[in-house]
């Protein structure tokens, strides 16, 4: 009977360790972006983002009607037009951390590379994005500065706007996560 | 996974010194491979953002601007932005080719709107319709907004309004009548869904009092008072354009007074939304269009007409 406990307590132990991870959370991210052009650069400012993290995981969720915009007009046509948001109301990543192989999260930044699924728009790609963690006595801090293409999303800009509306979107992520 | 299994069943025998009966060691690997595999399992699909919360969102954007056509419509100009509206009719096609079918004449209104809060706002303008001048004015509150879990299914606002008429200067003051009947009012409700993407329906009950000598009361009519019932939706053929429709009953008697229908399209570009129409009424404001269209559509008595508006944020959240 003392073995048949070893092995259960051996097997429980297991179970907990895999499935109980530390996991750090937030849902005040912050997710910018800039376009740029030679004639009308504009940016909005997001701080209702979902995110987490555990053993090299990592998952966003961007609720696009939370981007503030200077001009509401603009704040309008980015949610009715190019978003869509009634039909796809949230951007997500889903991904994990491929270098460095043997990462473990410290107290320095260290950058990264993570891989995994964009969702914006309701269509999924394929990304690797660079950016860094770093475990701070706050909590853990993700932070990156990576730029999308436009179309890569289905996401369309009328011909007579192509001047003011760039392809090529920056995007920053700023977020500090508490472990839960 | 059979392999895995193998596997496990290999551990546990090296485990357990004295090798007990197979069966033991067979059910202790289960259960380990169980809960590996188990906990794996979890950590593939592992949803670390949990649920996404419910909430309730107003919605936006039943109409792509405050107006459907003439009529008001379910939107508000938004908190701290100023519009710059102007509307522009030709006069009526039947107007024959002297006047190159309407397009000699114009009616204009200048206007500018501005939104006080979330659900306030005041529009002040001046119009000019035949040589009929006046100024207006009116506030527009919203009361009910609709929401996505329907407790709130239709929203509902309410619009109060007035003009005066203006007139020349040189007008002998005896000839000058009284200012209250030089001014007219408007009480308006305005009740609608967004039933989807790309379609909205309102109503619009509507009382006038009519300014008995305005210079905006048809020669021969009586028309003073009445009720009338607008009827309007759009149907967004694009996600930049929409076909709009609206027809205004008037349920009192009507005098000469010919019912206005309008047909139009919204087409947003960049900064602004560009409003065109077909109608036959000229008017600019609600006791211009309700109270006195004189054009039948089937008398060819339809003008064009287009609606411009240009947006400036004053105040930022």
């Amino acid at each position: 009977m003392k073995k048949y406990t070893i092995v259960l307590v051996m097997a429980l132990i297991f179970a907990i360790g895999q499935s109980f991870a530390q996991v750090f959370k937030t849902s005040t991210g912050e997710v910018s972006f800039i376009s740029k052009t030679d004639f009308e650069s504009f940016e909005a400012v997001n701080n209702q983002v979902t995110a987490a993290y555990s053993l090299k995981k990592l998952q966003f969720r961007v609720p696009i009607n939370a981007f503030i915009f200077e001009k509401k007009l603009m704040q309008t046509h980015f949610q009715e037009n190019y978003m869509e948001s009634s039909k796809f109301p949230n951007a997500s990543f889903k991904g994990s951390i491929i270098s460095p192989e043997d990462f473990k999260i410290s107290s320095k930044e260290q950058p990264v590379t993570v891989k995994g699924t964009l969702n914006i728009h309701g269509v999924d790609k394929e990304s690797e994005i660079v950016g860094t963690i770093q475990n701070t006595p706050d909590g853990v801090v993700l932070k990156a500065n990576f730029t999308i293409i436009l179309s890569d999303y289905q996401i369309g800009v009328p011909s007579n706007l192509t001047a003011k509306i760039s392809q090529n979107i920056d995007i920053k992520v700023n977020a500090l996560l508490l472990s839960k | 996974m059979v392999k895995r299994m193998e596997i496990y069943v290999e551990i546990i025998k090296e485990m357990i010194p004295n090798r007990l009966n197979l069966k033991f060691s067979f059910i202790a690997s289960l259960l380990l491979f169980l809960s590996v595999s188990n906990a794996k399992a979890q950590e593939d699909d592992l949803d670390l953002l949990g649920d996404e919360p419910q909430t309730v969102e107003k919605v936006n954007y039943a109409f792509k601007t405050t107006k459907v056509i003439n009529l008001q419509s379910l939107e508000l100009t938004d908190y701290g932005v100023l519009d710059f509206k102007m509307m522009h009719r030709f006069g009526a096609v039947n107007a024959g080719p002297l006047e190159a079918f309407g397009l000699d004449q114009a009616s204009v209104r200048f206007g500018l709107e501005y939104g006080i809060t979330h659900n306030l706002m005041i529009s002040l303008g001046r119009s000019n319709v035949h040589g009929l001048k006046n100024a207006d004015a009116f506030l527009k509150y919203r009361l009910m907004h609709q929401n996505t879990d329907n407790s709130r299914p239709i929203s509902l606002l309410i619009l109060a309004g007035t003009q005066y008429a203006l007139i020349n200067p040189e007008t002998p003051l005896a000839d000058v009548p009284d200012a209250n009947q030089r001014t007219s009012y408007v009480f308006q409700a305005i009740l609608g869904r967004k039933f989807s993407e790309d379609f909205s329906l309102q109503i619009s009950p509507t009382f006038i009092a009519n300014a008995k000598n305005s210079s905006w009361t048809i020669p021969g009519s009586e028309l003073q008072n009445l009720w009338a019932l607008g009827i309007a939706f759009r149907n967004k053929i694009s996600a930049r354009t929409s076909l709009n429709f609206e027809y205004i009953p008037i349920l009192t008697s009507k005098g000469n007074v010919i019912n206005s229908l309008s047909m139009g399209m919204d087409v947003e570009t960049g900064g602004h939304v560009f409003q065109f129409q077909l109608t036959n009424s000229a008017g600019l404001n609600e006791t211009q269009f309700i109270a006195n269209t004189q054009n039948e559509w089937n008398n060819a008595g339809i003008r064009l007409g287009f609606n411009l508006s240009r947006v400036f944020t004053i105040v930022t959240e």
